[in-house]
């Protein structure tokens, strides 16, 4: 058998095993979010955050995201959006991309089918909830909420390795006159390589990223440092054509998350620490040259052992459907469903292993959820506007649909937006 | 005394349509004393299907003055019917200019190196073969010749800005969009390709000769700018929403012509 047969054999037995249909849960961004998928599944401007290196890919756009932190959480009404613009200066200097107010958390859609209880770390706090993870674990309850700044820096064919980038984070909140008298800082540093064609796929690529969180505590006459918060990040994507219009991508990353406070400190001395590991694939097809459909499913294990409760281990799986297809030149529509296949969390105490049964549940939903979200994008020449429609009103609003009265007249709103981003190619 | 200055116009302008047809005509015999290329034999060749081509511009030309000098409605003037007469005369000339495209692509199916551009129909043609301008990547494979290929760049949605390559001429083309941007720089190396249109301009027209036959019922002048050092002339088609058809030469500080550039150049 040639190798080239084999290397097909081997992916193809790799997307069996790991790919029930395709793709998988959602990042912060509207557009993912209408197609309630992850960014390791389907290809998206998100993706920069996760692989610095593609900040080439995506060079000269204007980015604006109008909610507070993505995935409905409310508009920013003019004070509270976040973004950022990319661009290219030239082959020899390379691309460089600023974004401001960055939430340090971003939830998922995937996030969402998960109940983060009130005295655990996870679940809701996997790798695939959450499009960027507080540094140091959902533990860190003094991280900043936003990113001042994210700068990268992107060359490609560097050093004849392909395409390299940098991501800088800087993130602050000091005040220390403030009632909780606690001050933070967090570093981050992110080295993302695209290497190309390897090992017949016609693309990989890697990310490692270190965060650390300085925190202070100014309760006391002399202030009190942290013992060590930071989060490693370590992470692989790849991607093989399996004919003309079918793509498969398989991807892996690993979390290390240390949370660890002094004996002293003003709250509560705290030494917690997880690593989390997530595998998945996806498949996307190609319908035409208009859009696609794509399935895919997400495994992660999780262990977290905060030093004060007990451990947590958790098992879970995400499955995502989705489509996108142009409706006119301008206008596109999108739509996913997520199913929480696995999600079960064991408890290891000093007694009997036990599984956390009202961890299973989210709030006011039953046990393994369904998320479903629909959304549109309109684009006129090099403007973009991704939105993601409100499901129930839209559900409401086919429901009460009366012949002769226009579905767009049935008594209420049928297209509330909730999301939506904002975007200029130059 | 609206209706005295349109017989004016036209009559201006019928006067003046033989000059223009007179003096277009005379730069290409001017340039065949030089006689220096296989291309001017071309021109002369074309010279008289140019003349009917003329005719139909002329007679868009004369609807258009029409249309500007009765801007205000009055009850015998029927706007949809001029549009329409518009419309008409627009698709008769786009059929006119095929037929010239194909003509002259048959004319020189036998040479392997020339590409004949039809900028109106947004069609290329070689060994007497129709492509669409933007499926030149088909036209490629089709010939069995390496095509190059890279993802230039991805729109925020994650669709991906093919670039194709082969030689000298690239294919700039977004995968979920229908047009995209053509563009051919000058030959320099054995294999490279020239290219042809049905007005006569190749790599080896002047800025002139461009100027005098690159406007026309499709393609109206733009303006001449300088990009990285370079005279760009520029001509355009369309107006409202949505990305006009361009087409941009590029001539060097020498006056030769380094590039052709056509579709959606305001795309990004």
């Amino acid at each position: 058998m040639k190798i080239e047969n084999k290397l097909w054999v081997l992916r193809m037995a790799l997307a069996g095993a790991l790919s029930l249909g395709l793709a998988t849960v959602a990042k912060a961004d509207t557009r993912l979010d209408s197609l309630g998928a992850d960014v390791r599944a389907v290809e998206d401007i998100d993706s920069i955050f996760l692989y610095a290196n593609q900040v080439l890919q995506y060079k000269d756009t204007v980015d604006f995201r109008l909610n507070v932190d993505g995935n409905n959480s409310g508009w920013g009404n003019g004070i509270k959006e976040w973004g950022g613009v990319i661009h290219n200066f030239s082959d020899d200097f390379g691309t460089v991309a600023i974004y401001v107010n960055r939430p340090n958390n971003t939830p998922t859609v995937a996030g969402s089918l998960f109940n983060a209880g009130t005295t655990h770390l996870l679940p809701g706090n996997q790798i695939f909830a959450a499009s960027n993870s507080t540094v140091g674990g959902a533990g860190n309850v003094y991280a900043p909420k936003s990113d001042n700044a994210d700068v990268f820096w992107g060359k490609s064919s560097f050093m004849g390795i392909g395409d390299v980038a940098l991501h800088l984070t800087y993130g602050d909140d000091e005040n220390p006159v403030s009632a909780d008298k606690y001050t933070s800082q967090v570093w981050g540093l992110s080295l993302g390589l695209g290497l190309g064609p390897w090992m017949g796929f016609s693309q990989t690529n890697v990310h490692v990223d270190y965060a650390e969180d300085f925190v202070q505590d100014n309760n006391g006459k002399t202030p009190l440092g942290d013992n060590g918060i930071y989060t490693l990040k370590l992470g692989a994507l790849a991607q093989t054509d399996l004919n003309a219009n079918d793509a498969l991508r398989l991807f892996i990353d690993g979390q290390y998350d240390n949370d660890s406070l002094p004996t002293g400190w003003f709250a509560a001395q705290q030494a917690a620490n997880d690593y989390e590991l997530l595998l998945g694939a996806s498949i996307k097809h190609a319908i035409s040259s208009k859009g696609f459909v794509s399935t895919g499913l997400e495994l992660e294990y999780d262990n977290v052992n905060p030093s004060t409760t007990n451990t947590d281990v958790v098992y879970s799986a995400i499955w995502n459907g989705c489509v996108e297809s142009a409706l006119t030149s301008w206008l596109t529509m999108r739509a996913g469903l997520d199913k929480a296949i696995i999600n079960q969390t064991y408890v290891q105490g000093a007694a009997v292993n036990t599984m956390d049964n009202s961890l299973t549940q989210a709030v006011g939903l039953g046990n393994n959820n369904v998320a479903f979200n629909v959304g549109f994008g309109i684009n006129v020449e090099n403007w973009m506007l991704d939105t993601n429609v409100k499901v129930e009103d839209l559900e409401n609003g086919i429901g009460s649909f009366m012949p002769g009265q226009g579905i767009l007249f049935t008594g209420g709103n049928v297209l509330t937006i909730t999301e939506a981003d904002l975007r200029y190619k130059f | 005394m609206r209706i005295i200055r349109w017989h004016l116009t036209v009559l201006l302008a019928l006067a003046l349509a033989p000059m223009g047809v007179q003096a277009q005509s005379e730069t290409p015999i001017a340039e065949s004393d030089t006689g220096n290329t296989a291309i001017q034999q071309e021109k002369e060749k074309i010279e008289l299907e140019k003349l009917q081509l003329e005719e139909a511009e002329l007679k868009l030309k004369l609807m258009k003055a029409q249309a500007q000098l009765s801007p205000v409605p009055t009850p015998t003037p029927q706007p949809n019917n001029n549009s329409e007469q518009l419309k008409q005369a627009l698709d008769a000339f786009k059929l006119a200019e095929s037929n010239k495209a194909e003509a002259l692509a048959k004319d020189n199916k036998d040479k392997t190196d020339l590409l004949v551009l039809d900028l109106v129909n947004s069609e290329v043609w070689y060994k007497g073969i129709r492509y669409g301008m933007y499926e030149f990547n088909n036209l490629v494979i089709d010939q069995g010749w390496k095509l190059a290929q890279k993802v230039d760049e991805r729109d925020p949605q994650g669709h991906a800005r093919n670039l194709f390559t082969y030689q000298n001429v690239s294919l700039l083309k977004y995968e979920n969009r229908d047009r995209g941007i053509f563009f051919m720089k000058a030959p320099l190396n054995t294999g490279d390709m020239d290219f042809l249109t049905p007005e006569g301009v190749s790599f080896a027209s002047s800025n002139g000769d461009v100027r005098t036959n690159s406007e026309n019922a499709y393609f109206t002048y733009d303006s001449q700018g300088e990009e990285k050092n370079q005279k760009v002339l520029k001509y355009r088609h369309g107006g409202g929403l949505g990305f006009n058809d361009q087409v941009q030469f590029w001539f060097d500080r020498q006056g030769k012509m380094t590039q052709i550039r056509y579709g959606v150049l305001g795309e990004h």
